[in-house]
């Protein structure tokens, strides 16, 4: 069946991509006019182009992994991670994405293990980077306006940009180091409780006690107030002012309604 | 809506704004009338990006460059990349809106270069009616520009300057002329960049693109880590005299250099214009915004 010119422009486009991206569709190169300059390398040019720019946004996107990782190791783990996880959109900011998810298929209980909380965590940072401004932190005072039999009913909003991360690896303290243009410790086994929020200065990270980030994550799954209360340890529930103080200056908590 | 009225891009030399030179620019304020900055940077919904974009365009006239929309491709044009082009144009009220003449993706798959279109009625059709359908999406007119090419699909049935030229006149959009990318594909497809500066409609180009390439052996890389060649100072000259003043960029992204270099070229960009249009009698006509 004869095809409409822009399914045959569609099958040009189909099959310069696979050819860069998998070498699987070498046809194309009788597509290309064979003047001058030989055609595999007009299009190894392109493959490169290709390759790189993927390469340079994860870079950008993920500068602690390249410090893990080294120059050489991030390229080849960049290009494998392209093969697999091709960038989605036409804003490369995309690109980085899936990568915690791909070295989590890859790498878990390997060495590499740690790879998997590095990407995540900076996968974290870069979403907290572009979420939308939120309003100014939670006035506390606020609650005595309550009705108390409303209370607790009402729930909590969570900054825009606040990421809550539980990790199995100690990534605080290598990403710190590689903020503040510190030489960067290796990334050793050890639990961690973060809360990634974009503050004037930029996107910070906070070490929290896992019962805080516990309470977190229930608000910021929509729990109400009891409800939340309800999921904490007894101790925490006796000490509830000291957690909510507490969680209003990291500034996650933005309003209530 | 933006607090504070839009500034207009005067036909005079900008430059690129990156994020590497960011608080410096606002810091220093430099005396140069208009930037330009790659629209998918500043796809976010909130944060520092946006707050740098708001205060630069307060003071300075901006142009919005997209790299991402695809424009020649096959696949639908991405609705949430367009929506997020949509929200910043209305933010920022930019003078200018411009993409590239070129395609990125197939089957979802992304590349994420400028990737050269056949030179084909059936191409020119999908993308005149692919540039009609981002220019009423955001209710305003575009620029599209031609991109640097390191090989050419065969079958070609148009030159590629007619491609353009038949692209802006049926879609009715503007044409953003890349006197780099001009240069940069005569020498590696071997045409005369004269012909392309001759054929291309003087009244529908609403900016002009210069930027620095590589040469790799026989063949000219596109890379934007360079000065401006002699060579493309040479072809700005020519566009000038056809083109008359017209609002000229100086792009530069990769080994980006210190915020000065820039200035320095578009101060040059300027002598050129300025030594140029001293020869023309009756410069003054209307260009496309």
């Amino acid at each position: 069946m004869p095809v409409s010119p822009d399914d045959a422009l569609g099958e040009l486009q189909r099959q310069f991509v696979r050819e860069l991206l998998y070498r699987d569709a070498p046809g194309v190169a009788s597509r290309i006019e064979p003047r001058g300059l030989d055609v595999q390398r007009r299009l190894a040019i392109y493959r490169t182009n290709a390759r790189e720019n993927f390469a340079l946004a994860l870079e950008a996107a993920f500068p602690l992994l390249l410090r893990c990782l080294g120059p050489e190791e991030f390229r080849r783990l960049a290009w494998t991670y392209q093969r697999a996880c091709p960038s989605p959109a036409g804003n490369l900011f995309h690109a980085g994405r899936r990568l915690p998810g791909f070295l989590a298929e890859h790498v878990r209980g390997t060495a590499d293990g740690y790879l998997i909380d590095v990407a995540r965590l900076e996968w974290a940072v870069q979403e907290s980077m572009v979420a939308a401004d939120g309003a100014a932190t939670l006035d506390l005072t606020g609650l005595a306006a309550v009705p108390p039999g409303r209370l607790a009913g009402i729930r909590f909003r969570l900054h825009p940009s606040a990421r809550l991360l539980r990790t199995d690896f100690a990534v605080f303290a290598p990403w710190e180091a590689l903020q503040a243009g510190q030489p960067v410790s290796p990334v050793l086994p050890g639990r961690e409780f973060l809360l990634v929020l974009r503050r004037d200065s930029g996107v910070q990270l906070q070490r929290l006690p896992g019962p805080d980030l516990a309470w977190l994550e229930a608000l910021e799954a929509g729990a109400t107030l009891a409800d939340a209360v309800a999921a904490l340890p007894p101790a925490e529930q006796a000490a509830l002012g000291d957690l909510l103080v507490r969680s209003v200056a990291s500034g996650a908590l933005t309003s209530f309604d | 809506m933006p607090a504070t009225a839009s500034r207009p891009v005067p036909a005079q030399a900008g430059i690129g704004l990156r994020s590497a030179h960011h608080d410096e620019f606002l810091a220093r304020r430099p005396g140069v009338p208009w930037v330009e900055v790659h629209s998918e940077n500043f796809f976010a919904d909130g944060g520092r990006q946006l707050a740098v974009l708001d205060a630069v365009r307060r003071d300075y006239g901006l142009s919005l460059h997209g790299v991402g929309l695809s424009l020649g491709g096959t696949d639908p044009l991405d609705p949430d990349h367009l929506g997020r082009l949509k929200r910043l144009v209305g933010r920022t009220e930019p003078a200018l809106v411009s993409e590239h003449l070129c395609w990125s993706s197939a089957d979802g798959l992304f590349l994420n270069d400028l990737l050269p279109l056949p030179c084909t009625e059936a191409a020119l059709r999908h993308t005149v009616a692919r540039v009609g359908a981002v220019q009423e999406h955001l209710g305003r007119r575009i620029l599209v520009e031609n991109v640097s090419s390191y090989l050419q699909f065969g079958g070609a049935e148009m030159t590629e300057w007619e491609f353009l030229a038949q692209l802006a006149r049926r879609a009715g959009c503007g044409i953003l002329l890349d006197v780099n990318n001009i240069h940069v594909s005569a020498v590696n497809h071997g045409f005369a960049a004269a012909d392309y500066l001759r054929a291309i409609p003087a009244e529908l180009v609403g900016e002009v693109h210069l930027a620095g390439h590589t040469v790799a052996d026989d063949i000219l890389i596109d890379t934007h880590s360079a000065p401006v060649s002699d060579e493309v100072w040479e072809l700005y000259r020519d566009a000038l005299r056809l083109l008359g003043p017209v609002p000229t960029l100086i792009e530069w992204d990769a080994d980006l250099p210190a915020l000065d270099r820039l200035l320095v070229e578009a101060r040059t960009a300027d002598a050129h214009s300025s030594a140029v249009l001293g020869e023309r009698t009756g410069a003054g006509r209307a260009r496309v915004a």
